[in-house]
């Protein structure tokens, strides 16, 4: 049966199912590219170096490899910064971009391309400009929604939803103003790729996302027990304001640092927890590991389509996620329409 | 006493919901609350409970503040049941359960699981153990919390008093269920736990409760004894409708007068017809 599953039968053995998978997938990255080297090579020159020559060596751990690294760690955080989303919602179709994260990250960024790339280097101001403006939208929103020492959710989602509109209206406002040359790294950030990030920006980027969504992926049975309600947690035993405070901490940095590295890859955050949960049911002990193994999955697979389709072009690999999670989203919406459980 | 409270007076902007209430509750002891709605039955349960503060007044807990408790120790001594139950997320019931103890340390997993499997045929869920808890009927949800509630407290702790605060436990339930809830609050009270629940039907006081306090308009009416806390006069006067309460002093029911309750007013077209 479909909900039956629990931590320690289950889990083992859906980890393990995920990481071949996985696996099989980074091997198929590694080899898939304009320089094509065969999945074969690639495992004989485990053992021995000298299997390839030099310029695929270069490739793979100069661009390959990075942007693998790069794909699996930021597709693990939008896994599990939205299944912690759903739970602090306790909704099923939030996202991290309910809380104004990925408009604030493009009106600041958008902002800084058309105004700023003067006055910093883009590949230090772009970066820094979104994390600052996720960091300030979802600050915003949350201290709006910070009624009598406590959040209020429906107040948090109706601020989110005022911060996309005016962000919105800003990002069309600076795209009216901006030159040809502005405008269009305007509209490529606002697709998500991987293909922008550095080896200086992974090293930083790379274990944050880690730190935060281990965090998360950690506090399983606090938020199985935020499920029941707020009142119930703390009956339970939880500091549920402290809980709740430092997991949206944790959301806005995995959240902000993905669109600071790779700009606004939409959906992941929302479809990757809900399959799990479709899965193997909501429990979070199972839920979080799991979303952050299959975020990684998806997104790995969606930037490797990005990148290959239509070699040598490449497409944004939010162009890709959007194509495939709008139609998703709906779908969901009209399952739950009427249903109780959106509540 | 295990929770004692003294004064407790509660305002929500203008209007004082609750003023000047005291009550206490000692191991072994089941006390009820009532009152006609709005009367801030819930609002007390919610203050000693600890969700909302007092704004006059102390609440003790095992001789101690019950602001100063650790949430995780008052936890694994003190358990609630709210009215309404928010979870939406499509749990097996035995999982819901489970949650309940989430205060207890996961050392004895075999142990926690016979408790979890004791909850339920203590609460005759047994049977809906796997199915998801979203897929259950009201009365069905509502034993089913009841479960995970007392599971959060089902071992006798080694020091203190257990606590048991049950908001309208036996709303939803019918008729055989609402005593089956009863009879298993009673039966933890026997065990040293002290319980406090709000409820509708002064019968059930009667059958199950030690003591009582009669709510109204934010203030106690009567508080002592069932027998002499629901007296007809009393009920009469707080609820607006006409009761008799039997002589029996030992067993005491209450019924409503029909033959001396007004006539309806109905909408003139409705009479006409």
């Amino acid at each position: 049966m479909l909900h039956r599953a629990r931590p320690g039968r289950g889990l083992s053995r859906r980890v393990a199912g995920l990481v071949l998978a996985l696996t099989c997938v980074c091997l198929v990255a590694l080899s898939l590219g304009p320089v094509p080297i065969a999945p074969g090579r690639l495992l004989a020159a485990i053992g021995n170096t000298a299997a390839l020559a030099d310029y695929e060596h270069a490739v793979l751990w100069q661009i390959r490899l990075p942007r693998i690294v790069l794909a699996l760690a930021i597709g693990a955080a939008l896994g599990i910064a939205g299944a912690g989303m759903q739970a602090l919602l306790r909704n099923p179709l939030a996202e991290p971009g309910l809380v104004g994260v990925s408009s604030g990250a493009a009106l600041s960024a958008a902002a800084y391309l058309v105004l700023g790339t003067g006055l910093v280097p883009v590949a230090l101001g772009l970066p820094l400009a979104s994390f600052a403006g996720a960091a300030i939208a979802a600050w915003a929103v949350l201290r709006l929604a910070l009624v009598g020492g406590r959040t209020q959710v429906a107040t948090m989602l109706l601020a989110g939803l005022a911060l996309n509109a005016v962000a919105g209206a800003g990002i069309g406002l600076l795209s009216y103003v901006a030159d040809d040359f502005a405008l269009r790294a305007v509209t490529l950030w606002m697709f998500g790729s991987l293909a922008r990030a550095g080896l200086a920006d992974l090293a930083v980027g790379v274990p944050l996302l880690l730190i935060a969504a281990t965090w998360i992926g950690l506090r399983a049975r606090a938020l199985n027990a935020l499920l029941l309600g707020e009142a119930e947690a703390r009956h339970l035993g939880v500091d549920v304001e402290a809980l709740k405070r430092r997991l949206t901490l944790a959301i806005v940095v995995a959240a902000g640092i993905a669109v600071a590295l790779a700009g606004i890859i939409g959906f992941v955050g929302l479809i990757v927890p809900h399959l799990v949960r479709l899965w193997v049911g909501p429990d979070h002990r199972l839920v979080l590991p799991l979303s952050g193994l299959l975020g990684a999955l998806l997104l790995l697979v969606a930037d490797t389509l990005a990148r290959t389709l239509f070699m040598p072009a490449e497409l944004p690999v939010g162009i890709l996620t959007a194509l495939v999670g709008g139609p998703f989203f709906l779908a969901l919406l009209l399952r739950y329409r009427g249903g109780a459980e959106l509540s | 006493m295990t929770l004692r409270a003294d004064g407790l007076g509660y305002r929500l902007g203008a209007q004082q919901l609750l003023r000047d209430v005291s009550l206490s509750v000692g191991p072994g002891e089941v006390h009820a609350i009532l009152g006609p709605n709005g009367a801030g039955k819930s609002t007390l349960l919610n203050l000693l409970a600890g969700d909302r503060r007092a704004q006059t007044g102390t609440i003790t807990f095992n001789a101690r503040p019950l602001t100063d408790w650790p949430l995780p120790q008052l936890a694994s001594l003190r358990a609630v049941l709210p009215q309404r139950h928010e979870l939406s997320f499509a749990f097996a019931v035995e999982d819901v359960v489970a949650m309940g103890r989430l205060p207890a340390s996961a050392s004895h997993p075999a142990r926690e699981r016979a408790i979890v499997d004791a909850a339920l045929r203590l609460t005759a869920t047994d049977h809906l153990r796997s199915r998801p808890y979203t897929a259950l009927s009201g009365g069905e949800r509502a034993r089913v919390q009841f479960a995970r509630v007392l599971a959060q407290i089902w071992d006798p702790p080694a020091s203190g008093t257990r606590l048991l605060l049950l908001d309208e436990p036996t709303a939803s339930l019918d008729l055989a269920h609402q005593h089956h809830c009863l009879r298993i609050a009673r039966a933890f009270a026997a065990q040293g736990v002290a319980v406090i629940a709000v409820l509708h039907d002064p019968n059930l006081v009667f059958a199950y409760a030690d003591s009582a306090t009669l709510l109204c308009c934010g203030e106690v009416v009567a508080q002592g004894v069932p027998g002499e806390v629901l007296t007809a006069a009393r009920i009469e006067r707080v609820y607006g409708i006409p009761v008799e309460v039997s002589a029996d002093s030992d067993a005491p029911w209450v019924r409503v007068a029909g033959n001396r309750l007004d006539p309806l007013l109905l909408p003139e077209a409705l009479v006409d017809r």
